[in-house]
């Protein structure tokens, strides 16, 4: 018999085969097989093996300069925890250990190419030849020298400051967005506009917070005012700190200095600024002419809340005191208009806060009496003026929009970042210098502007630092030397002026350190070497100095400071009403690094317990009126671009308002980079002040 | 009817069921014997008397010792105990030239994973079998299997390749220790056992 095996058999055959393995464990098993197996692979990163021991040392993540304990095997961390009863860590600092193998970590410096698919490796020398042939250029006056240092105060600010003192015009500036700049406003308030000023926070009853992510560890508030203090925040979303503050008032985008100028007039309508302060305020009748002019239901209708609730809160304020108010950077949106700052700011003389505006004692410098180039704000340089813009992304990043910078350089500009990755502010550069990370290297953690008292902490390494990265401090001698700048002594690394500025603290004997094993702080004065310090600093330690003295003769301006036409401000909010407001929002961490730990994607794109990268987020109500109801991507227009975007509705959003999640981004997270990825965060276009806290945005459909 | 057309379904079907479940699990892992053949039995036995702790202490420190050094056994064997071969080549080859013997060991858990005993033995009061078995019992050690995909002892699965009806110390998966804990009430989060 002939048997002839037709397409049907065969159709048959694999039915059954189909059927048959679904039934059996074989594609199970596989399925699980195969998933382990590509977690195998020779290139993947094994941790290693050996004792288990425990190390403590400061989180260099941000300027909270957490206490950490890490639980080491084989001399390597292999997780971290709050050290000395400290708060519970933030998902960035438990997994800070993952970032030193962080996909989009650097070891070769890299040369960016614009248009060019991947970025190439170069040496060292031709990053250093090619850079000082632009600081020289600079030199004879094709433009301006400039380093955004995202961590003020280091050492490292230190030496770029050395190596610009001999660079005409050539300035440092603190990199847009870094905690603390929105305090900026201060200075604006002071008779004295020769003394950098801060708030101090101690003994604070209540807290009223514009935008500041002070349940996120902004300015290490939580240490300043423990206890049973009253937060207000004010912010136009529902933030961490909005959901876990005492009242939440969400003024529309925009109009935070229009509530406070409200909360300004009730004060003083209601007669509840006492005359000792009056006298303090030295043009107290002009400021009150200019707040006259926002009465609470003109500030109500501006801002969307309700005329009862800016009276009631204004009560509180002057009932509850003493208030300290503070303009922060919300995260991923940086400060708020310097108009909106000057104003909420003012309140805190109002309240009688004057003597909480102090002078900000300073931190002290490695080395005394040598030349430095001065700090300068971005907005002061004109622009297009940069010739050659460094970014000392060493000790950490900030999300800001690159428009901010971008305006400022000349057509022929060269950028150099130094960065442990090429992901976030580096990706922007033209040469990327490779770094250590966090936990490989000495990284300084001083005090920030938010902090009335000079700080600082010392991260001492915990791994050896890898072949290729290059030390900043290092790297500026490297310069220094290419461009035949002499800048005296025999300093060398970052670890080198760290070591001086401490032998300096403790030849002064000022100040404490607190450690995390112990209750009390160790005056300094008791410690018998430098290197007693040292060590006391490198296993978690925080030394405060000294606060500087209250200076009851300090007199502020309020009107002169505001400086701005109000009503033809007010008047430009009101007619953009009718307009999208596009908020940026991200969790105060993301914003504060270039990368985060790759395994925080389960957190960021699978759970959905936190926005996803690049995804906007609007209320039904905007939706439906925009004819977006049942869209699940949609496309973002504003002056800096186009995006798509995954729409999400939330009803907790405000009326009006899309939120853009911009941090962290796809890189970040541990995604391949693309020649044409762009972060979400680079859609702001900021205002003429720097600022991009809101702007006006279209959401169509597509 | 033609039985042509069921016929060869059932063919098709027959075949994937029999790599399924003959050919596949056989495929999926290669055995290893270990270096040497190890009585429980004998040692934890009337005869001998010993208990896991012994071999396998819980250090002051929590640490737990893992398996025993060359240094454990040469107390009793610096001369053979007995004449079997086994025992022979183990006073030979290990005891005398101080050599430790390089085990295969059923219960190593996963790179990526961390497994600490002391919370389990000291705090949970768990005790050796619930996840190790009648091991302390077994009288020849049978050889070690290896999955060729993943590396993984064969322990970590389990024995019976479809996970169901098995005893409570069958399997190592991490959902094993996820309903171990839930059943338990014992939170856990990722990097609590994960690097």
């Amino acid at each position: 018999m002939r048997f002839e095996v037709t397409r049907r058999d065969v159709m048959r055959f694999a039915g059954g085969a189909a059927i048959g393995a679904a039934l059996s464990p074989m594609p199970w098993t596989l399925t699980d097989d195969l998933a382990i197996w590509t977690q195998n692979w020779r290139w993947i990163p094994r941790p290693s093996k050996g004792e288990r021991s425990t190390a403590t040392t400061a989180c260099a993540l941000c300027a909270a300069a957490c206490p950490l304990e890490a639980n080491c095997v084989g001399k390597s961390p292999i997780a971290l925890r709050a050290a000395g009863g400290a708060q519970p860590l933030c998902s960035l600092g438990l997994t800070g250990h993952h970032l030193p193998w962080h996909p989009a970590r650097i070891t070769r410096p890299q040369r960016i190419e614009r248009g060019a698919a991947r970025p190439a490796s170069v040496s060292i020398e031709a990053v250093v030849r090619e850079t000082a042939r632009a600081m020289a250029a600079a030199r004879s006056g094709s433009g301006s020298v400039v380093v955004l240092d995202s961590r003020p105060d280091r050492s490292g600010s230190w030496a770029w400051q050395r190596l610009l003192a001999s660079i005409e015009g050539a300035v440092v500036v603190a990199t847009p967005g870094t905690e603390g700049s929105s305090l900026d406003a201060l200075d604006a308030l002071s008779s004295d506009a020769t003394r950098l000023t801060t708030l101090d926070l101690a003994g604070a009853r209540t807290i009223l917070s514009f935008g500041a992510p002070v349940a996120e560890g902004w300015g290490r508030l939580s240490e300043c005012c423990p206890g049973d203090v009253t937060l207000v925040q004010v912010e136009p979303m529902r933030s961490r700190s909005a959901e876990l503050s005492d009242h939440w008032l969400p003024a529309r985008p925009g109009t935070e200095g229009v509530l406070a100028l409200g909360i300004a007039n009730t004060l003083i309508s209601a007669s509840l600024v006492p005359s000792s302060v009056t006298e303090s305020i030295a043009d107290f009748a002009a400021y009150t002419d200019i707040v006259a002019r926002f009465p609470l239901a003109r500030v109500a209708a501006i801002t969307g809340l309700a005329a009862d609730d800016i009276a009631l809160t204004a009560r509180e304020l002057a009932a509850n005191g003493p208030t300290v108010v503070v303009a922060g950077e919300q995260p991923g949106g940086g400060p708020l208009r310097r108009s909106d700052r000057v104003a909420i700011l003012g309140l805190n003389a109002l309240l009688g806060s004057a003597g909480r505006i102090v002078d900000r004692a300073e931190l002290l410098s490695p080395r005394a009496g040598e030349p430095l180039a001065p700090v300068a704000r971005l907005e002061s340089l004109p622009g297009r003026s940069v010739a050659l813009l460094v970014i000392d992304a060493s000790a950490g990043d900030v999300a800001f929009p690159w428009h901010v910078v971008d305006r400022k350089l000349a057509s022929s500009a060269l950028v150099v970042a130094l960065s442990p990755y090429l992901a976030g502010t580096a990706r922007h550069a033209d040469f990327v210098v490779p770094t250590a990370p966090f936990l490989e290297a000495i990284h300084e953690i001083p005090s920030s502007r938010t902090e009335a008292a000079p700080a600082l902490s010392i991260s001492a390494p915990l791994l050896p630092a890898r072949e290729g990265a290059i030390d900043p401090v290092a790297f500026v001698r490297m310069l220094a030397s290419a461009g035949q700048i002499d800048l005296g002594g025999d300093w060398s690394s970052t670890e080198s002026l760290a070591r001086e500025r401490v032998a300096r603290i403790h030849a002064a004997a000022i100040g404490s350190v607190a450690q995390p094993s112990e209750s009390a702080s160790l005056p300094v004065a008791s410690l018998a070497s430098a290197d007693e310090l040292w060590d006391a600093l490198a296993k978690g330690g925080r030394w405060t100095g000294d606060r500087a003295a209250a200076n009851p003769e300090r007199r502020v301006e309020l009107a002169a400071g505001l400086g701005v036409d109000l009503t033809r401000e007010v008047g430009a909010a009101q007619a953009s009403d009718r307009t999208l407001k596009l908020v940026p929002r991200a969790a105060r961490e993301t914003t504060l690094t270039a990368v985060v730990s790759p395994v925080l994607s389960k957190l960021y794109r699978e759970s959905q317990l936190r926005r996803s990268p690049g995804s906007a987020t609007l209320s039904p109500r905007t939706a439906a009126a925009l004819g977006l109801r049942n869209v699940r991507a949609a496309r973002i227009l504003t002056a800096g671009g186009s995006a798509h975007v995954s729409l999400s509705l939330d009803e907790g959003v405000m009326a009006g308002v899309v939120e853009l999640t911009v941090a962290p981004d796809l890189i970040a997270l541990g995604d391949a980079a693309r020649a044409d990825h762009r972060m979400a965060i680079d859609l702001l276009t900021p205002a003429a002040d720097g600022s991009w806290s809101s702007i006006d945005a279209e959401l169509v459909e597509g | 009817m033609n039985p042509r057309g069921p016929l060869t379904f059932a063919l098709g079907l027959a075949s994937a069921l029999a790599l399924g479940w003959v050919a596949y699990p056989r495929l999926q892992y290669r055995s290893v014997e270990q270096p040497i053949q190890f009585s429980h039995k004998i040692h934890t036995g009337e005869s001998v008397g010993m208990t896991c702790a012994e071999c396998h202490p819980l250090g002051d420190d929590g640490r737990f010792a893992g398996l025993p050094s060359i240094a454990t056994c040469e107390p009793c064997h610096t001369e053979t105990q007995g004449t079997t071969k086994n025992e022979k080549h183990f006073v030979e080859q290990y005891v005398t030239k101080g050599r430790e013997v390089p085990w295969l060991v059923y219960a190593r858990q996963p790179e990526n994973v961390y497994f600490a005993h002391a919370p389990h033995i000291g705090l949970a009061h768990l005790p050796c079998e619930r996840c190790h078995g009648p091991h302390g019992g077994s009288d020849q050690l049978r050889p070690y299997q290896e999955n060729r995909l993943s590396s993984y002892s064969r322990d970590i699965w389990g024995p019976s390749a479809t996970r169901l009806a098995r005893a409570e110390w069958e399997g190592m998966k991490m959902t094993d220790c996820s309903a171990c804990h839930e059943a338990h009430g014992v939170r856990e989060s990722c990097l609590t056992c994960h690097k």
